[in-house]
């Protein structure tokens, strides 16, 4: 079978699968919502200018062409000649620093994975997977530069920072250095804005912000979000002392997102086509929604009656609102229901990362051994070895955690992860 | 029966007077357009009403489930009204109308990073809508395909899915994506080495991928 023929036949596989499980398009709907667009005047056709207009604007035009930028998207090219397209993740194996062509300068530390997902004339998108980058953003009154750290969104207009993400620890860090950045992300509730000198450390799992300021006055915030005007100090001085996560998930409060930023969507705002309004609020990212979408439904009958995949998503955004109680609840009803499923063998790493962050290292060590056993080569594998020997190492058994953490180094001694292994064999 | 005759693909085939095809538009879509351009509400209903469907198949080819389609829909015809005034009548409606559902389907990709719960689960772990057209086995072909092509840069993975999944030829991938030709047959070349390098590695695609090489 030649080449062309195989992939024809994979689209046709495509084609018959998409047709079967499209949700229907709502066109009644679709057209009065159109309809209203174009009679509120949103939406206005461009008419024919008139002779004078039209010069005017043509020399406008040549003003701006002369005193504007390049209209092309940025380029880049890594320094020491490694090729590098937009997409391509870039492994770092020491430090490699990619130079754009406003000036813009980002370095990764070794073991860092992330890309260049686009570019535009005034900035790019960047996505680091795990490890540090280093980004030194030329700032012009245009510029739009974002940084996705794992789940952390950061909007950066020209500044100097450095910023990481562990998806093991699922740890994140953000250090100014000159200018200021808008974060988005789990714990941080809305939106903030970070000044420099700030310092601010996230830990998912246990859902803590930590900020730093130049004072080196350091507070704990317990997933408050502030508006992006409040000091950050001064904020962090009046917050909450951390509370179990069961009651953390109800005592704090998502704070109102900046107007003009990304909002919440009103439950029932959404469009349905087949797929429930939790599931979709949790799909944009937006956790603590889905999850005040979930407690307005029968959270017992949803336990019941969601399939496998339902219930593992169910698990992990309630898992990343803080509601530990409701992750480990759906977990459970997965591995009951479904035992057999591929699902069920994720729970278990899932289920282990829950007692992890908890402080509850044996029954972490006994989730992770079981998954490793069930999913030798699952997709969390590394990251369940990891967090085994460390969950070993912590809860006191520091033989066997230094045993593991010999072959795993044998394995992988320049990993993302290798320095803190090493740590437990060499305290 | 031929894999690829009517029955299978729900696609329409041949170009018709409505749309479809790369070739210039007909005289009733010229007035469509003009009406676009007025602003004209009887005619945007009209338009909305020949070609909704179309463009939701094609963003659905490109997105998937994504639970912001209805958005990305309404947008495309935002779209459509604010640039009518730059249609010039070289490709029909429909096609010019596709293009602008394929380049917000492009920015809807590239933002989609966004998603950073992804980070955490495993892609065959995502909630996946179940088929009512086809079986298991193609079901699990189907994923497997879909899952690979979305790791691939942008532009090859809508080239790929306009060509191989939607069935376009080289040209019209070219009018819809407004590039040229063999802009078009270097991304296809590109992503198809991508794709197989990925699924020569995955269960569900090694017995396909392997009967390539037979002659």
């Amino acid at each position: 079978m030649s080449v062309e023929r195989t992939l024809e036949r994979m689209g046709e596989a495509v084609v018959r699968h998409q047709d079967g499980a499209r949700p229907e398009l709502d066109e009644e709907r679709g057209l009065a919502r159109f309809r209203a667009a174009v009679d509120a005047g949103v939406v206005r056709p461009k008419r024919r200018p008139g002779l004078m207009a039209a010069s005017l604007a043509a020399a406008a035009l040549i003003v701006l062409a002369v005193m504007s930028w390049p209209r092309a998207a940025l380029t880049f090219a890594v320094e020491g000649g490694h090729e590098m397209a937009v997409a391509e993740w870039l492994d770092a194996r020491d430090i490699t620093t990619v130079r754009f062509s406003d000036g813009t300068r980002i370095s990764a530390l070794v073991g860092s994975r992330w890309r260049v997902n686009n570019t535009t004339p005034v900035g790019a998108t960047l996505q680091l997977e795990r490890g540090e980058l280093t980004a030194d953003v030329r700032s012009r009154g245009s510029s739009r530069w974002l940084v996705d750290a794992g789940p952390f969104s950061i909007r950066v207009t020209g500044t100097r920072f450095a910023t990481s993400w562990d998806p093991v620890g699922e740890v994140f860090e953000l250090q100014m250095h000159e200018g200021s950045v808008v974060l988005a992300g789990p714990v941080v509730g809305g939106q903030r804005e970070v000044r420099a000198p700030e310092h601010l450390r996230i830990d998912v799992g246990t859902q803590r912000l930590s900020v730093v300021s130049d004072s080196a006055v350091s507070s704990e915030t317990d997933g408050e979000a502030e508006t992006p005007s409040a000091e950050p100090s001064a904020a962090a001085a009046t917050s909450d002392k951390p509370q179990p996560s069961d009651a953390r998930a109800t005592a704090t409060g998502s704070a109102e997102p900046k107007p003009g930023t990304e909002t919440a969507a009103a439950p029932g705002s959404l469009p349905e086509a087949g797929v429930p309004e939790w599931m979709m609020l949790a799909q944009s990212g937006k956790h603590k929604e889905a999850l005040a979408a979930v407690r307005e439904m029968d959270a017992a009958t949803l336990l019941a009656s969601e399939s496998p995949a339902g219930l593992l998503l169910l698990a992990q955004t309630a898992r990343l609102a803080g509601d530990h109680g409701l992750a480990t609840r759906a977990l459970s009803s997965l591995a009951a229901r479904f035992p057999d499923s591929v699902q069920a063998k994720t729970a278990l790493f899932l289920k282990g990362k829950l007692h992890f962050d908890q402080g509850r290292y044996d029954q972490a060590v006994a989730e992770m051994s079981r998954y490793l056993g069930a999913t030798p080569g699952g997709a969390f594998s590394g990251e369940a070895q990891v967090l085994l020997i460390v969950a070993l190492h912590r809860g006191g058994r520091v033989a066997e955690a230094q045993a593991l953490a010999g072959k795993y180094l044998e394995s992988h001694p320049d990993g993302p992860h290798a320095a803190r292994i090493r740590s437990i064999v060499s305290p | 029966m031929s894999a690829r005759s009517a029955t299978l693909r729900l696609v329409p085939g041949p170009p018709s007077s409505e749309g479809g095809g790369a070739g210039p538009a007909s005289l009733s879509e010229r007035a469509l357009v003009e009406g676009l351009k007025a602003g004209d509400p009887s005619i945007c209903d009209r338009v909305y009403r020949l070609y909704a469907r179309e463009v939701w198949r094609m963003l659905y080819r490109l997105l998937g489930d994504d639970p912001e389609l209805d958005d990305l829909h309404h947008e495309v015809f935002v779209q459509a009204l604010r640039s009518a005034h730059r249609f010039r009548g070289d490709a029909k409606l429909k096609t010019w109308l596709i293009g602008i559902a394929v380049n917000c389907a492009r920015g809807k990709i590239r933002s989609r990073s966004r998603r950073r719960w992804l980070r955490f689960m495993a892609p065959e772990d995502l909630p996946e809508p179940r088929s009512r057209t086809c079986d298991d086995d193609t079901a699990l072909t189907a994923r497997a395909v879909f899952e690979l092509v979305a790791r691939l840069p942008t532009d090859e993975r809508i080239a790929f899915t306009l060509r191989y999944v939607e069935g376009m030829s080289n040209a019209e991938v070219a009018v819809v994506m407004e590039c040229s030709p063999g802009t078009v047959k270097r991304r296809l070349a590109k992503g198809s080495a991508r794709f197989f390098t990925l699924a020569e590695g995955h269960p569900a695609l090694a017995a396909l991928c392997e009967n390539r090489r037979k002659p």
